[in-house]
């Protein structure tokens, strides 16, 4: 079973949450859906869980609207909002009416309690519970009708080491089942050890459909770096190839798209000497950072600099 | 199948909030309370003509829903709009994604519930004030009315009463699916209801008076209680009824208009 | 650790702390920025306007029985029994009342004894002495009389009320004029004589008619309630007077002449009931019956007079107070208003808010004295604007329904009376708006707070209507609702008895006691949300 999402659109008033978004989530594997803050993850997971309205284009579960499934908790498990549970209930009674509502069995209550790890505070009310219990409970509940799709939204938030530990096991073992799961995440540090597939979207826009693998790669490129004294002479011998040559700092040029070999004979052949050439491998985080550069929704004053939180 | 599903668990998010309980006794027990203290207060020792001024037992002996009403608005409004102010409307939709069955399952419960406690409320009060009555000075003029549910007014204006309460919670319920918010859902009801007896006991104008007893919800729904002079009221018993019927029809279909057209 | 912190908290300078202005700023900004609660208080202003516009383009006056006004254009009634004769210049009547007799019947099934101890306790029944600008009712007067439990009084143009000796007939009563200026003395034996005291009757012609009178009115009680309505009881009375040796000094021109101490003195009823001529006779607003039979003659015995007489001689006022009428809107407008203010402390609290307003300003009695008085202020703006607006556009449609002088006077925005309702309505929602932020600081959930405070306020009320008189009185004056008081506008006089219907509005006598209870709800309530808002956890 699929999420599919086509030419998805929504404004609220005269801002643009979501613009021709098209993807689709796989089976069998962790898809993580990464941008800043405001960049239309939420607002797309809501629309897929028909919650908010589209203003054109289609969300798809299993190839059918999520408004039109009979027992949806059965098909989808969605954690968006781990505190908007009434807080005067009992975990394991806000369960219970969700149980009661799509006909899932009553003992699986206490199997998805048990899995989340809250059975021992399972008769305290929310409103007591701490943000990485809730966020617990917002994981069992989604896991309570065993559902073919999965949707987190910002499923790490407010977790303890521990807890961020047992979701990831949780995210692999889900995909491994054979469940399309969609995690979304603001860091994508979060993702980096359990997403399989990528969707990095930045203000509303999709920015990038992508393997983990594939999108370091493209974002690095075969960058080399180069600390050499003759700064302006190594510029000029590389450029001549066509590629783009720059200068990181004192004594360092950088270029891209030319191979490590390539770049000490061109380098060699022109009489620039240098104390080191190396290839220069970026991080996840840094690709992530280049791609949303323009599409961070609240910017420091710096552009280059990081995302705002 | 699935509308039986969704009303359970309506039933189960009911039943789990504590303050479910507290409203349910409130509105039995101020019912019943204010019906025996206003029989109770009531006096005929000095009404010259006891058949013209004692002309509704039964009236009397069910006013505490004026008051035990107050908890059933709260009760109903909290119903819904506790489902935006904790947001938990997303959970709530993500089970049940069609909103009119959520909307309307929650209605069932509701009024199942307020049907089940106006009963108690009404029997209570009836059977509070028969008791009282011998006590009273009201006991030797009462004779040509009884409080007993096999007369044919008196059950009506009893299970009357019991539907006033129901179609008031319904009233409630629309609005607050419609302003999705507790405190001013609540203050609008009550303006709504009690608004119009206040101006009644004001103004002097018998056109205006009449306008106001037809349309306000409260006043015409409560001619439902009445069980004499039927001819001198200014709509009858059904009619008025009806016209909080027709209230509280409309406030039910704005708000499901409301939940289905507005994002959450 | 913690002392450590919480002593250097105390020491830190007093520059870092906001000033209050600031804090209230802030409040304010929080008030005005969220949209729903803009909404609600516009609303406030619209409902209050909009209830007393309907209030009073559907208001009606009661049937008038009489437009009878005193001197000053005070409504009036004005009916005794006069045995006179005319002075000129200045003068002294004198007189002993040798006994008061009142007379009524009190049916049984209205309480007997009991209800007839109440009916002469609450009756004004007046026998004495007076000079009178002619026998025109409504026309100039002074008198000192006997009033059974009140003791000897001076009255005079209907609205002033001197009280004199307590003392009852048989007693001796002395008329002195001097110009304008008449002065009263009560005697116990005709020979040292104590002054009851002296009013000016500016006015008064050359030539008066003095003598004895007698005057009894009809006493209006309330009955027991039935089926939320007061019943009123009326009961008729009747007073007999023995007056012995009445003589005026200088005696003018003698009548007959024969001698008899009985010559020169006229017998007369001044009756306004002749007023109504061309009026409908219609019954009165409380249920009471037509105008009295005329009592029998003046009979002479001697030097023995025995009079009797029916009717009264005093003020009026209406049962229906305009100004406060109009206002009754304010119920409406306090509702959106508790709303808000309500909102406006549990919202923070809901939504863990409160954290961070505390965080930002760590003096938390200050910050919820600042909310409260940011709330309060913007209450008695909307009450003040108002209640100014709705009364401009109802003086016109009231005057057009027919509420006139001298029934409703004219009145206008600065009369004292006029001025305090409008500030009071405006003080009032304030203080609701207070006693309602304070009780959501405590309660910290909006549903209860909201529904708690307006049943506190609407619900008295309505219950009054269906409690007994006394129980819906004590009701309306225990609950918050009892500072609307303040809007009555409908003079008292103490020397008129008035029946006091609760639900009608009549909860105190004195306006600022029911606005007391309510500044007390917000003052008390407010002292414990200051205590529990530093006690508890944010």
């Amino acid at each position: 079973m699929t999420i599919e999402v086509r030419g998805l659109r929504k404004r609220y008033g005269s801002k643009v949450a979501v613009d021709d978004l098209s993807f689709t989530v796989e089976p069998g594997m962790v898809t993580g859906f990464v941008g800043p803050n405001g960049a239309g993850k939420s607002t797309t997971m809501r629309i897929v869980l028909g919650l908010d309205a589209a203003d054109a284009g289609t969300a798809l579960v299993g190839g059918r609207p999520y408004r039109t499934l009979a027992r949806p908790l059965r098909t989808v498990g969605a954690l968006l909002d781990a505190s908007a549970v009434h807080p005067g209930r009992s975990a394991r009674n806000h369960l219970l009416w969700l149980a009661q509502s799509n006909a899932i069995p009553r003992r699986r209550v206490d199997e998805v309690l048990d899995l989340a790890g809250l059975t021992t505070v399972a008769k305290r009310t929310v409103g007591g519970f701490s943000l990485g219990m809730r966020q617990r409970l917002g994981i069992a509940a989604a896991l309570l009708g065993d559902p073919a799709v999965i949707i987190f939204d910002e499923p790490l938030n407010g977790l303890d080491i521990e807890g961020i530990q047992w979701i990831r096991g949780l995210l692999r073992s889900l995909a491994d089942d054979g469940r399309a799961v969609l995690i979304s995440s603001h860091l994508m540090s979060e993702l980096e050890d359990s997403a399989d597939h990528l969707l990095v979207i930045g203000r509303g826009r999709l920015l990038a459909d992508t393997t983990v693998r594939e999108l370091v790669t493209t974002a690095s490129g075969d960058r080399v770096a180069v600390r050499t004294g003759m700064r302006t002479e190594a510029m000029t011998a590389l450029a001549d190839t066509g590629a783009l040559a720059t200068i990181t700092d004192g004594e360092t040029v950088t270029v891209a798209g030319l191979s490590i070999e390539r770049v000490v004979e061109l380098l060699t052949r022109r009489g620039v000497t240098f104390t080191g050439v190396s290839a220069h491998r970026a991080s996840l985080e840094e690709a992530y950072m280049e791609l949303t550069r323009d599409a961070v929704e609240f910017g420091t004053a710096g552009r280059g600099g990081r995302a705002a939180r | 199948m699935s509308a039986v599903h969704a009303i359970h668990a309506e039933w189960t998010k009911l039943r789990t909030v504590a303050s479910t309980p507290w409203l349910l006794f409130a509105a039995v027990a101020v019912t019943v309370g204010i019906s025996a203290m206003v029989t109770a207060g009531a006096s005929s020792r000095t009404c010259p003509t006891p058949s013209i001024c004692l002309d509704d037992l039964p009236r009397l002996g069910l006013t505490g829903a004026q008051y035990g009403q107050i908890f059933v608005v709260v009760l109903a409004v909290l119903v819904m709009s506790e489902e935006y102010t904790t947001r938990s409307i997303t959970m709530s939709l993500a089970a049940v994604p069609r909103r009119w069955r959520l909307y309307l399952s929650k209605a069932a419960i509701l009024t199942g519930v307020v049907v089940v406690v106006g009963s108690l409320g009404v029997l209570g009060a009836l059977l509070a004030v028969r008791r009282l009555l011998p006590g009273t000075a009201l006991s030797a003029a009462n004779s040509d009315q009884s409080l007993s549910l096999a007369d044919g007014p008196t059950l009506r204006a009893g299970y009357g009463t019991v539907l006033y309460l129901a179609l008031v919670a319904l009233l409630s319920y629309g609005v607050a699916a419609i302003l999705r918010d507790t405190a001013g859902s609540i203050a609008t009801m009550l303006l709504l209801l009690y608004v119009a007896p206040i101006l009644t006991s004001i103004i002097t104008d018998p056109a205006w008076l009449k306008r106001i007893e037809q349309f306000s919800p409260m006043l015409a729904g409560l001619k439902i209680q009445a069980t004499t002079a039927l001819d001198t009221l200014v709509i009858g018993p059904w009619q008025g009824l009806g016209v909080l019927a027709l209230w509280a029809a409309g406030a039910l279909l704005a708000g499901l208009l409301s939940l289905q057209l507005r994002d959450v | 650790m913690t002392a450590t912190a919480h002593r250097a908290a105390d020491t830190l300078p007093d520059v870092d702390r906001p000033s209050f202005a600031r804090l209230m700023l802030s409040e304010w900004t929080k008030l005005r920025t969220v949209r729903r609660w803009t909404v609600a208080l516009l609303a406030a202003p619209v409902l209050i306007i909009l209830v007393g516009v309907l209030t009073a383009s559907s208001s009606q006056p009661g049937a008038l029985d009489s437009p009878l006004v005193g001197p000053d254009g005070t409504w009036v009634q004005d009916r005794f029994h006069f045995v006179h004769r005319p002075l000129t210049g200045d003068g002294t009547v004198t007189t002993r009342i040798a006994s008061t007799t009142l007379e009524f019947s009190v049916p049984p099934e209205d309480g007997g004894d009991a209800r007839a101890r109440d009916v002469e306790r609450t009756v004004w029944s007046k026998a004495g002495l007076m000079i009178k600008d002619g026998l025109r009712p409504g026309a100039r007067y002074a008198a000192v009389m006997v009033t059974p439990g009140r003791g000897v009084r001076l009255q005079s143009n209907f609205t002033t009320d001197i009280a004199g000796p307590a003392a009852g007939a048989p007693t001796w009563l002395r008329l002195t004029r001097a110009g304008s200026t008449i002065s009263a003395f009560q005697s116990a034996d005709g020979l040292s004589w104590d002054p009851v005291g002296t009013v000016t009757v500016p006015g008064l012609p050359q030539t008066v008619e003095v003598g004895p009178f007698v005057t009894s009115p009809t006493a209006t009680l309330l009955a027991q309630r039935q089926f939320g309505s007061i019943r009123l009881g009326q009961y008729p009375t009747t007073t007999r007077a023995v007056f012995e040796r009445p003589t005026l000094e200088p005696a003018g021109a003698p009548g007959t002449g024969s001698g008899e101490p009985s010559d020169g003195w006229q017998d007369d009823e001044v009756d306004d009931s002749a007023v109504q001529a061309g009026t409908p006779p219609a019954p009165d607003r409380a249920g009471g019956k037509g105008p009295q039979a005329a009592p029998p003659p003046a009979v002479w015995a001697g030097d023995r007079l025995t009079l009797v007489g029916v009717g009264d001689i005093a003020p009026r006022t209406p049962g229906e107070d305009v100004i406060k009428q109009n206002l009754t809107g304010g119920y409406a407008g306090l509702m959106a208003i508790v709303a808000v203010a309500v909102l406006f402390v549990t919202a923070e609290y809901r939504r863990g808010m409160l954290r961070t307003t505390f965080a930002a300003s760590p003096g938390r009695r200050r910050v919820l004295a600042a909310k409260a008085l940011v709330v309060g202020a913007v209450a008695f703006v909307i009450g003040f604007t108002a209640s100014v607006a709705v009364l401009l556009i109802t003086q016109p449609i009231m005057r057009d329904n027919g509420f006139l002088p001298p029934v409703y006077p004219d009145w206008s925005l600065t009369d004292p009376t006029v001025s305090r309702a409008i500030v009071g309505t405006a003080a009032v929602l304030a203080a609701i708006a207070v006693f309602s932020l304070a009780l959501g600081t405590v309660l910290r959930r909006a549903a209860g707070t909201v529904a708690a405070v307006i049943v506190l306020i609407v619900l008295p009320q309505l219950l009054a209507s269906g409690l007994p008189p006394v129980a819906g009185q004590w009701l309306m004056r225990l609950t918050p609702a009892a500072g609307f008081t303040i809007q009555q506008t409908i003079p008292r006089y103490d020397h008129v008895p008035r029946i006091c219907v609760p639900e009608n509005g009549c909860v105190y006598d004195q306006p600022w006691a029911g606005f007391a209870v309510i500044c007390a709800y917000a003052l008390v309530t407010m002292a414990v949300a200051l205590w529990a808002v530093q006690r508890r956890d944010a």
